[in-house]
């Protein structure tokens, strides 16, 4: 219990103290998740949209597979990456393994089927009435694309945020083509993993901490910002 | 803007929603189109609106076949409108927006067509909090700011009070006086039909 206790007041001094290996872990997991969610936006906002109103042929097969593609393990995700970054495959000439560029790759991939599938979903429900209304009023291809996103902006924050979460909570992609190594390419997630097995608590119970205060962060900033006129 | 509907034929699944082997909307004429739920009624707008163009047979506009220009020139409010999560002002500016209009000019428009509507001293409030009579009206005035040559009016009056169907009846013959736009108006309401189309069409 006393272990446990001053674990806590290890960590909360970590915090106030500005440990600058604690805060250097932090900002890195920060870029490389918040990095991953943005080149994942990028197409998955535009293609989400068109997947959502388009009507084709194998249309149903695309969304099944793509909503059961939102589950794929983290690790597996992980082993491809290393697969294909690693000094045989096919990217190995770039020699990225083992750098925040692959953390990067790995997490993008890992939340681009989450994402992809919520804004497709909420886009197939909701969007076909927007993008008639749209082209009833005189807006052209693009300023459809605009309204829908305009429309769906909170929506569409949520589900990135659910991207975020996703990736800034993994363990198993960016251990694997990261590697975990100090001062280079530890996170939040495998320093925690790491530090647990070692028995160190003190810094596993802060990065905990400020896992959960970021998480509480965004929610409130998302839901103040969802019904801003209340 | 004159329509002709020849040998309109539209499925669902191999199965035939609308059959029309003739049909006139006389240029700046209001037509009053009734008939049975499940008659077609909101499909032939839709059609006409170049919402749906998958169905076999002849749509004419003016003579010729719908092309991506017809858009700007007509407008259309159905039953249960969406409005846009923007303000009541936002929301009619719209068009305007999109077709490029200068700001100026915008200001001038929306002011008129909100005061024409009634509907001034809800400029600023926001669209996802308005009762249905006055999501109904800023949707009528957004869909005239661009000045259409054809309105679709899907049901525009059904479910709203009396005090704002008047005030919608009575713009639209204001507007129709200025413009001799062509207006197709769906309706069950025959007496509204009487009272308000130049002429009336039944679909079975």
């Amino acid at each position: 219990m006393n272990e446990i206790a001053n674990g806590f007041i290890k960590a909360f001094w970590m915090i106030v103290s500005f440990d600058p290996e604690l805060y250097e872990i932090i900002i890195r997991s920060l870029v490389v998740s918040l990095s991953a969610v943005m080149i994942s936006s990028l197409f998955c906002v535009p293609l989400g949209i068109w997947l959502g109103l388009k009507r084709f042929k194998g249309k149903q097969l695309i969304s099944r597979l793509l909503y059961a593609s939102m589950s794929t393990p983290s690790v597996v995700i992980g082993l491809l990456i290393l697969l294909m970054l690693s000094r045989r495959g096919p990217f190995g000439f770039l020699g990225l393994l083992y750098t925040p560029s692959a953390m990067i790759i790995a997490q993008t991939v890992l939340v681009t089927p989450l994402v992809l599938g919520l804004i497709y979903h909420t886009v197939k429900q909701r969007g076909r009435q927007i993008q008639q209304e749209g082209l009833l009023l005189g807006a052209d291809s693009f300023q459809v694309m605009i309204l829908i996103i305009r429309e769906f902006k909170m929506d569409f924050l949520v589900h990135l945020i659910a991207g975020f979460s996703r990736a800034i909570s993994e363990v198993g992609a960016v251990m694997i083509v990261g590697g975990n190594i100090k001062g280079s390419t530890r996170v939040m997630t495998t320093t925690i993993a790491l530090m647990n097995s070692m028995g160190e608590y003190d810094m596993s119970i802060a990065l905990g901490v400020v896992l959960l205060l970021i998480s509480l962060l965004v929610n409130i900033v998302v839901y103040k910002e969802a019904e801003p006129w209340k | 803007m004159e329509i002709t509907v020849k040998n309109l034929l539209k499925k669902y699944n191999d199965k035939t929603v609308l059959k029309i082997l003739d049909l006139h909307f006389t240029k700046g004429q209001i037509t009053g189109l009734l008939g049975d739920n499940g008659s077609g009624k909101s499909t032939l707008l839709h059609i006409i609106s170049g919402l749906d163009l998958d169905y076999e047979g002849e749509v004419l506009y003016e003579g010729a076949c719908f092309k991506e220009e017809n858009r700007q020139l007509i407008g259309m409010v159905s039953q249960k409108p969406y409005l846009f999560k923007r303000s009541v002002y936002d929301n009619i500016e719209y068009p305007l927006k999109v077709r490029g209009v200068p700001k100026q000019i915008r200001q001038e428009k929306v002011h008129k067509l909100m005061k024409n509507m009634n509907i001034e001293a809800i400029s600023r409030q926001r669209a996802e909090t308005l009762s249905g009579g006055e999501a109904q009206k800023v949707a009528l005035a957004r869909a005239l700011a661009a000045r259409p040559a054809l309105l679709l009016l899907d049901e525009t009056t059904s479910n709203i009070h009396e005090d704002a169907v008047l005030t919608i009846e009575e713009q639209l013959k204001v507007y129709h006086q200025e413009t001799n736009c062509t207006i197709i108006f769906v309706t069950h309401n025959r007496m509204q039909a009487e009272r308000f189309c130049d002429q009336c069409i039944c679909l079975n």
